[in-house]
């Protein structure tokens, strides 16, 4: 089992749903987070008041995957995610040891 | 796992408790088997408080007992036999070991111990050592009650601010909301304390309401909970043979409406009768008679009419009353709302400018608006002024982030919004936007565009021209458009950007306040659903759309007739005073909605400020200006109001700008000895904006200042010009409401550094600010 996790530009996050369900992901985590790579913070001047920071606000994204479908998932991922423009983001695999299904108490593959 | 520690107490279970199919019942059950777990001895009682003493014990409600002695010395060991097997039972036990004495004592300095104290009832043991329990804790309550209720007000007023309002909350607090069954046994307490009357039965039936879905909430959740949650809510309607889950919301929220109701009034009651003479007033007492606005005054810390004010012949009245009450943050007298329910005339549609002018004020007053609405829609004052509310009056909202039902939900708006006026160019739109966006909630289509088509309508029967029926129908019908474009669409994308600018017209000013409104409208939602990441998002995309709109710079005052005139008021128009002697000429002309103010006169150093300083030394509030002086010679036009009464004579305004022209009259003095004599009302705190537009105009710079209105704002802003020797070429002046927005063309030559313009514009906000 796979941990598929990624952080893309906010207004990107229906375009991925919608691709990973193609690709028959049945649930996904998400959360809103703020950060920075290479396309770092800045500060913006608007009518005076500057309303920014050194993050940028990103969403971040986890699915479970089992080991064979975890390459094509991140491909979706990253397909869909991609604007060519700098700050589209990471996407990365990890990893998993072991899982349960808090309902049924179900263990490993099965509680994917 | 659970073991009884004794062979005879029958063993019960929680299910059983709950299972039983009343109330009643279900007191009897915990009766006869907490009776058999007391061993039988004289000077030894158990009595319960709380529901059980009250016979309406929850299905998973704590029990509350106290086990009464009159001095037994192992009391200790007895009393574990008692509780250890309803511990063992799985029961959630609150308990206590005293004597009557003690728990009278107690009873006299904790205030929730006395109210609970009034509900005692003996369950079993020695029936005369109950009896006198009860007899002490009744007498104890009444003659304690002077210290005792401000105690009950606080804590009532702190576990209603931690639980909400039961009526309006979607998932709401049954018991210890305001409005929730807590209200109810406090009523009975006050009732008690021979302080109010007795609740009377809508309270009643509001009470049994309450208690029919707190019992059906805990069988469906099979827990000891009081907030019907959301997921609960399907079952808890099905137990109680309603057909929707709107139905259960709505029916809550009128019992709550109706507990909240008498609960202020009875504490209205309770405190002026212990307050009356004799030192033990529970609110510090205002000043008495207080005046607020022209026939408003403060009395006793309620909002009532002046001496000899008639509502019937003024239709406006009841507004400014909305208006000064949201203002000082005080509640309507139930006397004067009688009155004003009784004696008021409807309003003319469309509204007067009078009319609006409270209206908007009324909503820039923040969080004071919220008891106000209330006030109103209980009165049905604000059904007849906005019938279109009752659409979504109580209407509950099904969406997991909201926190409010919808009519609660648009008041918050308005009053988070107040809090955004200095954003806008006009304060007035956004905050009748915010009141409004919501408004096609509860039919069969989508909301934006339902609320749009019924929100057009209703901007027109308030008063606004078409520009501004068109500025409101946008922002209704836009108003999720920011929100739901800057999570879907790339904000650098120039089809995006396109998109926007497209549906506001291209104008910088409605994406200012469709930012502001989307703003207000989360933050009303519920907490943590206007966070920083939010805002980060949204903030970025009307960045990138302001980026490609072309700047909005204030318009340039007209030289004559720029100040918006509500046209002849027909034959009998009352024919203009003046005063004139040559050089300096003052005409006073009735307008619709107070007098226009023209002055006419050779141009000299600081004159504006000298007659914005003498308007406002008569108590006459500006509500626009246009000022310009063309060849040496002034034209200046005001349309004022007067704060009091009748204007002054035109004669007197002349002769006293002649003696401040001639430096006789000291303006500044006499201006704030007026400001330290009529404290000003609090009123959502916000900082000056002062905005500098370059390229406005070939021969000009234009500073625009966002103040909060008071009175001589003209005055403090245009003495720093004077201040500092820079001649104001024209100005412009308008408030709307609450706000302020005054727009100054000066030379360039004057203001071309930002050092210059850092400096002007620290002083401007000194100056708008005040003392």
């Amino acid at each position: 089992m796979k941990l598929v996790t990624a952080v893309i530009k906010p207004f990107k996050l229906e375009d991925v749903k919608t691709a990973l369900e193609l690709h028959g992901v049945e649930g996904l985590t998400v959360s809103e987070v703020q950060g920075f790579g290479r396309q770092r913070g800045h500060t913006e001047v608007y009518r005076g008041a500057e309303y920014q920071v050194d993050f940028v606000p990103k969403v971040k994204i986890e699915v479970l995957v089992s080991d064979d479908h975890a390459s094509a998932v991140v491909d979706a991922l990253v397909e869909a995610a991609r604007t060519g423009q700098i700050g589209d983001g990471k996407v990365w695999v990890t990893d998993i040891e072991d899982l349960a299904r808090v309902r049924t108490g179900e263990r490993g593959p099965d509680a994917l | 796992m659970v073991t009884a520690r004794q062979a005879d107490p029958l063993p019960l279970r929680p299910a059983e408790v709950a299972a039983a199919p009343g109330r009643l019942q279900r007191a009897a059950l915990l009766d006869r088997w907490l009776g058999s777990l007391l061993p039988t001895r004289s000077g030894l009682s158990l009595v319960a408080v709380g529901g059980l003493g009250r016979r309406e014990p929850a299905p998973y409600g704590d029990l509350d007992l106290i086990l009464v002695h009159d001095g037994i010395p192992d009391i200790g060991s007895i009393a574990d036999a008692v509780w250890y097997p309803i511990w063992d039972a799985g029961l959630r036990l609150d308990h206590s070991v005293r004597t009557a004495e003690e728990s009278v004592r107690l009873a006299g300095s904790d205030a929730v111990a006395g109210l609970g104290l009034l509900d005692v009832r003996p369950i079993a043991g020695d029936q005369k050592l109950a009896e006198r329990l009860r007899h002490a804790a009744a007498i104890s309550w009444r003659s304690r009650s002077r210290t005792l209720l401000p105690r009950l007000r606080d804590e009532r007023t702190r576990r209603g601010e931690l639980a909400g309002d039961t009526a309006y909350l979607v998932e709401p607090d049954l018991k210890e909301g305001r409005g929730g069954m807590r209200d109810v046994l406090v009523l009975r307490a006050l009732a008690a304390a021979q302080l109010s009357d007795q609740p009377g039965p809508a309270v009643e039936a509001a009470y049994v309401l309450l208690l029919d879905v707190r019992d059906a909430l805990h069988r469906s959740s099979r827990r000891r909970t009081d907030v019907l949650v959301r997921q609960e809510q399907i079952p808890v309607m099905q137990m109680l043979g309603m057909q929707t889950e709107d139905e259960l919301l709505q029916r809550v929220s009128g019992a709550a409406r109706a507990i909240s109701f008498a609960t202020a009034a009875a504490w209205r009651q309770v405190t002026s009768s212990l307050g009356m003479g004799r030192g033990g007033r529970l609110r510090p007492g205002l000043p008495v008679r207080t005046p607020l606005l022209e026939g408003v005054v403060s009395h006793e810390g309620e909002v009532t009419l002046a001496r000899g004010v008639d509502p019937g012949e003024d239709p406006v009245l009841p507004l400014r009353v909305a208006a000064a009450a949201a203002e000082c943050g005080l509640p309507i007298s139930p006397a004067t709302m009688a009155v004003l329910v009784e004696r008021h005339q409807p309003l003319p549609d469309p509204w007067p400018d009078a009319a609006r002018t409270w209206f908007v004020r009324l909503l820039a007053a923040g969080r004071g608006i919220v008891e106000v609405f209330e006030a109103f829609d209980q009165s049905g004052l604000l059904q007849e002024y906005l019938p279109e509310w009752q659409r979504i009056r109580g209407l509950p909202q099904r969406h997991p982030l909201h926190l409010y039902t919808v009519d609660r939900h648009l008041v918050e708006t308005a009053a988070v919004a107040a809090e955004l006026t200095r954003r806008v160019r006009r304060p007035d739109l956004l905050l009748i936007a915010a009141l409004l966006h919501d408004i096609g909630k509860g039919g069969e289509g989508e909301h934006c565009v339902e609320g749009a088509e019924i929100a057009a309508p209703m901007a027109r029967r308030i008063g606004l021209d078409e520009d501004e029926v068109d500025t409101i129908t946008l922002m209704v019908g836009q108003h999720l458009l920011l929100p739901h474009t800057a999570l879907r669409r790339d904000p650098t994308d120039s089809a995006t950007i396109g998109l926007i600018a497209d549906r506001i017209g291209n104008r910088l000013d409605q994406l200012d306040l469709l930012h502001a409104l989307s703003e207000a409208d989360a933050r009303a939602t519920g907490p943590g659903v206007w966070s920083p990441w939010r805002a980060h998002v949204i903030a970025d995309l009307v960045h990138h759309v302001a980026a490609a709109l072309a700047p909005d710079i204030p318009h340039e005052p007209k030289t004559s007739a720029a100040v918006k005139s509500q046209g002849s008021a027909g034959s009998n128009e009352p024919r203009p005073t003046q005063a004139d002697d040559g050089s300096l000429r003052v005409v006073l002309r009735p307008d619709l909605d107070g007098f226009e103010v023209a002055v006419d006169s050779v141009d000299q150093a600081g004159l504006l400020s000298q007659i914005a300083g003498v308007l406002a030394l008569h108590q006459l509030e500006i509500r626009q200006a246009a000022v310009s002086s063309v060849g040496g010679h002034v034209h200046d036009v005001f349309a004022v109001r007067p704060l009091f009464g009748r204007p002054p004579e035109p004669s007197l305004l002349a002769a006293d700008l002649r003696s401040s022209m001639t430096g006789t009259l000291p303006l500044a003095e006499r201006l704030t000895a007026r400001e330290r004599a009529y404290p000003r009302v609090t009123r959502v705190a916000q900082p000056t904006e002062v905005i500098w537009y370059d390229d406005a105009a070939a021969e000009a710079t234009v500073v625009e200042v966002r103040a909060t209105d008071r009175a001589g704002l003209l005055y403090w802003l245009t003495s720093v010009f004077e201040e500092v020797g820079i001649d104001v070429i024209s100005a412009r002046v308008e408030t709307f409401g609450a706000d302020a927005i005054d727009v100054f063309y000066l030379p360039v030559d004057a203001t071309r550094t930002d050092q210059v313009r850092r400096r002007l514009s620290g002083m401007l906000q000194a100056a708008a600010e005040g003392p």
